[in-house]
Parts: C-alpha cells; structure tokens; sequence
C-alpha cells in the first residue's frame, strides 16, 4: 500500500505541474486580437 | 513600473466595461494577494486540523496519506476548471455570472442562491469555530469561565473586529491576507520541524501513513472511509474568493486564475507534510481518535502539553486569519449578485463605500447574518440544554455541499455551452486547458457529484434534507418573484458607457 500511496502522491504533483505549465504556456501564446469576450447567448 | 500598472489597469477596467459594469471597488491587489485570499480561506491550519479527529476515527491513519491526496488530486482538477472560467469572465459575481452568461439569468439566479446559502455557513462556522478555540484559552489568561455565552461574546467580537477590518478596505486585509499566507507556512515548517528531530518517542514507519483497513468508528471500512473524507473536502473549499476579488485584482485574467489554481497546490503540498508528520508521530491512534481534538492529542503527547498548548494558540490565530478573508469574499459575492438586483434590499448591498471603496453594507450585513445563525444555535441550546444537535456542523455540511453545487453547475454548463457552439475557443481567456479542458471539466464534474452524495449520507442525511428544502424555498422565491423581476447580468450589457464613467466618478473624485 505504501508504494501505491507514494505513486498516487507523485501523479497528484505530476498532473498539478502538467496543468501549471499548460496554463502558462498557454498565457504566453495568448493572442489578444483573436480573444473575443463572451457575453453570452444572444437568442 | 508605475508607468505599466497603470496600463494594465486601464486595460483591465476596459475588460470590466464589456460586462457593463463600472470599476467601484479599489483595484490594488497583486498576484501573491490573490493567491494569499484564497490560501487563507482554504486554510490548512483550520479545516485539516480542527476536523483531523474525524479523518482519523473513520478513516484511520491512512485517511492522512490517501484521503487528503485523493481529495487533492480532484479538487487541482476543479480549481483549474474554475480558473479557465474566471480568466474568461473576469468579474465579482464569479460562479453566478459565470452560469448566466453560459446558460440563462435564472441559471445564475440559483447558482448565486446556492453560493450564498454555502457561504454563510462557511462564515459562520470559521468565526464560530475560531471562538470555540479562543474562548477557553483566553478565559485560562483572565481568570474567567469558558461557557456557551461567553464563546458567543468572543464570536461577536471577531466578527466585529473582522467587519471593520473589511469595512476599512482592501489594502489592509490584503496586507493581513499576505502576512497569513506565510503564517500557515511558517506554523506548518515549525510543526514539521519539531516533530521530524524533538518527538518524545520514536516516529511511526512511512507504511503508516498508507494503512488501511482500521476505523475506530462502527462502520464496515469502506463507507467509513468515504465520511472520513470530509476532512479533506472541508478543507478544500473557499479557492473561489480569488474569483470574488477579481475586480480587485491587477491583471486578474491572469492573476486571479492563478491565485485559484495555486492556493489549492500549495494547500496540497503544505497541508500532506503536516498531516503526514502529525500522522508519524501518533503514538496510539485509538486514543488520539477518542480525544476531544486529535490533532492537539497527537502533538501533546509527542512533544509535551505546553508544545500543546502553543499549537493551540497559533493553530486559533490561523482561523482568525480565515474568517476575516471568508467574509471579504463572501461580501464581494453579494455586492456582485445585488448590482444585478438579485436580492431583496439589492440597492443597499450593491453600495460601495465612497470613502474605503469597500462594499461596507454588503460587509456589515455578511456580520449580521452570521451572527443571528449563531444566536439561533444559542437559543436553541438554551431552550433544550440536553441536546446532542449541533446546528453549525450541521451548516457547515449543508454549506460545503452548497458551495460544491455552486462550483459544478457553471462547469456543466460550460460543457453544454461548448457541444452547442456558443461557448468557443476565441472566448478563454489567457489562463486556459487548451485541449485538456473538456477532460479535466468532465472529470471535475464527476468528482463533484460523488462527494455531494457522500457529504449526505448517514450521519450526515438532515443536511440533504435541509438542501432539498433550501431547493424547495428558492424555487418559490423564483416562481413568486424573481422569475419575472430579476433583470440579471444581462441588463448590465444595455448600460452605457457614460453612465459607466458618471458612476466611476463619484470614486475618483
């Protein structure tokens, strides 16, 4: 159980990174020319 | 330096202005401000700790190195799908706004409800715990007995102090946001510390932190585990005050989503090294799990009462520091959903104070609330002493279910949003999942609906009911009233720009 628990303990922190560094990647390629702000449905 | 932050403010008030909505609160916070709100509000020295005793008489010391980190795991997934979200729509209404604008008016009306309903309970339970701590350690310093009464004078002294101290303004709470922030930690490296080299005995193997199959509770493992993980989720909760604060935010688009994102991490990371060092030191875990508070047990016995005794001291300031900024977000919740005349009495509480740009009414009306729950616990005591009832804890399950509610609907609807084509990839804003983002919504969404079905079953079934009920008044007040009168986020969009800039002016005067 120990080495699951470390595994899942290491996956948490691997996926929290993962996200990190895609969201901050992310940040940088940004291109504010094609962002459009949503306002929502216009029925 | 001054010369770029007074651009990125002028482009983050154009951001404001597409909403419709005015700049009215002061924007002064910088990112570690962001990240320390919510970091405070999580607040690993107030969830993870006052509720340790539940984690480990259900779960056992593996509730510590597998509950917290599963718990972890799927609220890193939750709060990275809000942090898409607030980085789209950058304004104070958050959850709320976020509903209505990606499904309807009354999809917010409700998600803003239910917000407010997990709020208050949030409040008044950190407040109240925060004087079920303080009360028998200051009645030790002047000499005087700790009873129900007097823990309700200390609650309505903190939470006198903490409306002044949000009433006086944001750069202050910010400033004692940023100084909690470097609390928690430094409180967890002196825990750790101590515990790793001073223990009195010998430290429990690394395995102990992963056994499983031992409960001291009278229920099979399994579902013994799955109550145990209260203790995590309840700790988890509140990351959305870095949203609440967005229009207070520089470069909120990008800071706020962090402040979201990172608060969780760092909980995770700081809150497993505590727990697990706590964990290792146990010395006998039935007893620990039989103890009034475990966690103060635990640390006692491995390093003496008067150890003990100065956790408790630092452990209370910790939710001290919790409840002021619980009620910044809630206050700034209810000014954003009361500026699209949400609720009765809206004018008052959409009020910013010329003076403090602070929403003060909206502030003091947060106190009062949680006050009067409080007293209604008072009374109810008073009138039948013997009562094994708790109506706090009770609002404290009703409040993290209501607040997860409210955390899953704008992410299911974000989904329903992008499969019909109205929400598309020209809308995130720059923090975003890219291609991971449908993945990690779905996920998010699947986690949110097991953990409400196990935060209602016994013993924790009144809060279902209570929620079924709380469902049941609101869709009266909808049906009665607001489904003709509430005008939403919408009606701020026919606002015009001259009426946005009269309104700012009364501020920048």
């Amino acid at each position: 159980m120990m080495v699951m628990g470390i595994l899942l303990f290491l996956v948490t922190v691997g996926i929290a990174i993962a996200i990190a560094y895609q969201a901050n990647e992310n940040v940088r390629k940004f291109d504010e020319g094609e962002h459009e702000s949503f306002l929502g449905r216009r029925d | 330096m001054e010369a770029n932050k007074q651009k990125q403010m002028l482009e983050d008030k154009k951001h404001l202005h597409r909403f419709g909505y005015a700049q009215e609160l002061l924007r002064d916070m910088g990112g570690f401000s962001n990240f320390a709100i919510s970091f405070s509000i999580i607040s690993i020295l107030t969830g993870a700790v006052s509720l340790y005793g539940h984690g480990l008489l259900y779960g056992g010391p593996g509730m510590m190195g597998f509950g917290w980190t599963i718990v972890a795991l799927f609220v890193l997934l939750i709060a990275a799908s809000m942090a898409e979200l607030a980085s789209a729509i950058p304004t104070a209404g958050a959850l709320y706004h976020w509903a209505a604008v990606l499904a309807n008016k009354r999809w917010g009306w409700y998600t803003a409800w239910i917000n407010l309903i997990g709020q208050i309970g949030i409040v008044a339970g950190i407040d109240y715990s925060f004087a079920l701590f303080a009360d028998p350690l200051l009645s030790g310093v002047f000499g005087y007995t700790s009873t129900e009464t007097t823990t309700l004078i200390v609650f309505a002294i903190t939470l006198l102090l903490h409306g002044i101290f949000n009433h006086i303004g944001i750069r202050l709470v910010a400033r004692l946001n940023d100084f909690s922030a470097w609390y928690h930690i430094g409180v967890v490296a002196v825990l750790v510390i101590s515990l790793a080299f001073f223990t009195k005995h010998d430290l429990q193997p690394l395995s102990y932190l992963y056994q499983v199959g031992e409960t001291f509770s009278d229920k099979p493992y399994a579902i013994a585990f799955l109550i145990g993980l209260l203790q995590a989720q309840w700790t988890f909760t509140g990351y959305d005050a870095s949203a609440h604060t967005i229009e207070e935010t520089i470069n909120p688009r990008v800071r706020a989503a962090w402040g979201i994102f990172s608060s969780v991490a760092f909980s995770f990371i700081f809150g497993f090294l505590m727990l697990a060092f706590v964990t290792l030191s146990i010395k006998d875990a039935g007893a620990a799990a039989g103890a009034g508070n475990a966690f103060i047990y635990v640390i006692s016995e491995a390093l003496g009462g008067t150890f003990g005794n100065i956790v408790l001291w630092l452990v209370t300031f910790a939710m001290w520091f919790c409840g002021l900024a619980s009620i910044t977000s809630f206050s700034r919740m209810m000014y954003a959903f009361s500026r699209d005349k949400g609720m009765p009495g809206s004018r008052h509480w959409a009020e910013i104070s010329v003076k403090y740009r602070t929403p003060a009414k909206a502030i003091w009306l947060v106190v009062i609330l949680s006050f009067a729950l409080a007293l209604f616990d008072y009374v109810l005591k008073a009138v039948n002493p013997d009562t094994s009832y708790t109506t706090l804890s009770f609002l404290t399950a009703v409040s993290v279910v209501g607040l997860y509610v409210a955390y899953g609907i704008p992410l299911y609807l974000k989904l329903r949003a992008e499969a019909r084509g109205d929400f598309q990839a020209k809308h995130l804003g720059p923090w975003n999942l890219g291609k991971w983002s449908k993945p990690i919504n779905i996920l998010s969404l699947i986690w949110i609906v097991f953990i409400c079905i196990v935060m209602v079953i016994p013993p924790n079934q009144n809060a279902g009911y209570a929620l079924i009920g709380m469902m049941l008044l609101l869709m009266i007040m909808d049906y009665g009233y607001y489904r003709k009168h509430f005008p939403g986020p919408e009606a701020a969009l026919n606002v015009s720009m001259e009426q946005i800039k009269r309104q700012e002016a009364k501020f920048e005067e």
